[in-house]
């Protein structure tokens, strides 16, 4: 029931809103994976960033699994039902030892087959600007050096709809996919790959963006 | 449902068939070169069928169809448009207040209500935007974020508006539809596009002005010029209600207008140092870079349409 519902809004919502109401650009579309297990590595502006993860990586937006906090998303009976049936989240406790909590689930995940998304930078901040990454998927890949982890920079998400507003105000979104990033065994090597990839797409966005001072 | 009209209907296949001819010239000569690119010219083809078929779809489907085929395009050119210009966050309402604005104007549009149709953006728009940018409370960069919000919704919104407001203008039943005039500002504006480039690629050495656009040439400026003039003089008595020699004038008026709509763009664009303005259309580039030309042309030509054609003897 709920899978044929989540099949229902996906074609007859998600696509549409994302794509026609919102408009992406995506660089790099070839480089997601067909089948899980996969990481998914996104910088964090937006709720729109899962949305829209979820719209333009093809087929295996099924198997996708976002990490995501306990106490945020499972703040009412409502959300927690939406979380848990529609969005699927590995929920991550953060009152105690959430590195552990955030390994055991992704595993579980991992091993399953399926495709866990992780925003490392942890929370949404500021739109439009990148701030430092959290160590927690380097761990991750450490354990699972053969599975793919695929950077993804989404831009204009923070613009469309920033933390704190409820109104979208739609921009076009530009997406960028990058090459999976191998696990060379060095944590800090492999943060700065991923740094670098978001970086380097953030200039490859040519267009000037200004915040309030 | 059955607005299109004959006229019209044999000019959209007419379309059909030189696209289809286009095509098959793209094939053989990508198969007679096979060493040479020609991906860019296949997109752009792509391109040219989803444009040609939704315009076709929407001008069988009717009135209702043309005007939401519109406003959609406005919202796209719009949305575009407040991407590629630094806009801020603290103006976020202003912005939703501009896209409010393009539901309202085509709404008149469905109503032919001319009057509300060209003051809603002049007179309410302005005051709209105006006010929300003071409530703001930001004074930084005032003038210049009021000014391209508002540039941006005359170029987007109030001039491709003008495009769907020609399909209001026939009383039904005659010979010359809303989806005849309608064909003939989109036909006359593109084709003049694409000759003056043709003329351009052919003949053009002299250039008219370097700093905006290295491509513009007399020759396909002139060349394109008379190319569209002819075509006027020719579609014009077919679908509109213009008799021989003012149809010439409209042709010479969208030819000049376009020329200037598409510097208009490569201004906006070499302004912000980028080369398209998005993606969305492969070969071409974005909305914008598609619709430059009808940025000036659409209104003037509408309201020479209605000047000459619709208010008779004043």
């Amino acid at each position: 029931m709920h899978g044929f519902l989540r099949k229902v809004l996906y074609y007859a919502v998600l696509k549409p809103v994302i794509f026609l109401g919102f408009g992406v650009w995506v660089r790099g579309r070839e480089n997601f994976p067909v089948d899980g297990p996969a990481i998914f590595c996104v910088n964090h502006n937006s709720h729109l960033d899962l949305m829209v993860s979820l719209a333009i990586c093809g087929p295996v937006h099924r198997k996708i699994r976002p990490v995501a906090a306990a106490d945020y998303f499972y703040a009412n009976p409502f959300l927690r039902f939406i979380s848990n049936h529609f969005l699927r989240i590995i929920p991550i406790d953060r009152t105690q030892n959430p590195l552990q909590a955030f390994l055991d689930g992704c595993s579980r995940e991992l091993d399953a087959g399926n495709v866990v998304l992780i925003f490392p930078e942890g929370t949404r901040g500021e739109p439009e600007q990148i701030q430092e990454l959290k160590g927690g998927v380097a761990c991750l890949a450490q354990g699972y050096p053969d599975i793919p982890v695929i950077p993804v920079f989404l831009y204009g998400t923070g613009r469309t709809l920033p933390r704190g507003a409820w109104l979208p105000v739609p921009f076009r979104i530009d997406a960028f996919v990058g090459k999976p990033i191998e696990w060379k065994g060095n944590r800090e090597g492999f943060m700065a790959e991923i740094m670098g990839f978001f970086e380097n797409s953030g200039q490859q966005v040519n267009r000037p963006i200004s915040t309030p001072k | 449902m059955f607005e299109l009209g004959l006229r019209a209907g044999f000019v959209i296949a007419g379309v059909w068939g030189f696209l289809v001819a286009a095509t098959l010239l793209v094939r053989r000569k990508k198969a007679a070169n096979p060493e040479r690119d020609y991906s860019e010219l296949s997109q752009r083809m792509t391109s040219w069928w989803v444009i040609i078929g939704l315009l076709s779809v929407g001008l069988i489907l009717g009135k209702m169809a043309v005007i939401v085929l519109f406003a959609f395009v406005s919202y796209l050119a719009l949305k575009e448009y407040l991407t590629i210009i630094p806009t801020q966050m603290q103006d976020r309402m202003v912005l939703f207040w501009a896209y409010i604005l393009i539901p309202l104007q085509y709404v008149f549009v469905y109503h032919a209500d001319f009057e509300m149709f060209l003051v809603l953006i002049p007179v309410y728009g302005l005051a709209v935007i105006a006010m929300s940018m003071i409530l703001t409370g930001v004074t930084d960069g005032y003038i210049s974020r009021i000014g391209t919000v508002y540039w941006g919704l005359m170029m987007t919104v109030f001039s491709i508006s003008h495009l769907a407001y020609l399909y209001v203008l026939p009383e039904p039943g005659g010979p010359v539809t809303g989806a005849g005039l309608v064909l003939y500002a989109v036909l006359l504006t593109q084709f003049n596009d694409v000759s003056q480039y043709i003329w351009g690629k052919r003949f053009g050495r002299r250039k008219i002005i370097p700093s905006v656009s290295p491509g513009k040439t007399w020759a396909g400026f002139l060349g394109g010029m008379g190319t569209t003039v002819v075509l006027a003089a020719l579609l014009g008595p077919w679908l509109t209600p213009l008799s021989v020699p003012l149809a010439a004038l409209s042709g010479l008026l969208v030819s000049v207008a376009g020329f200037f709509g598409d510097l208009n763009m490569s201004c906006v664009k070499r302004d912000l140092c980028i080369k398209d303005t998005g993606a969305m259309l492969p070969g071409h580039g974005g909305i914008l870079d598609r619709v430059d030309s009808l940025t000036l042309a659409a209104p003037l030509l509408c309201h020479f349409i209605r000047f000459f054609g619709y208010l008779g003897d004043r």
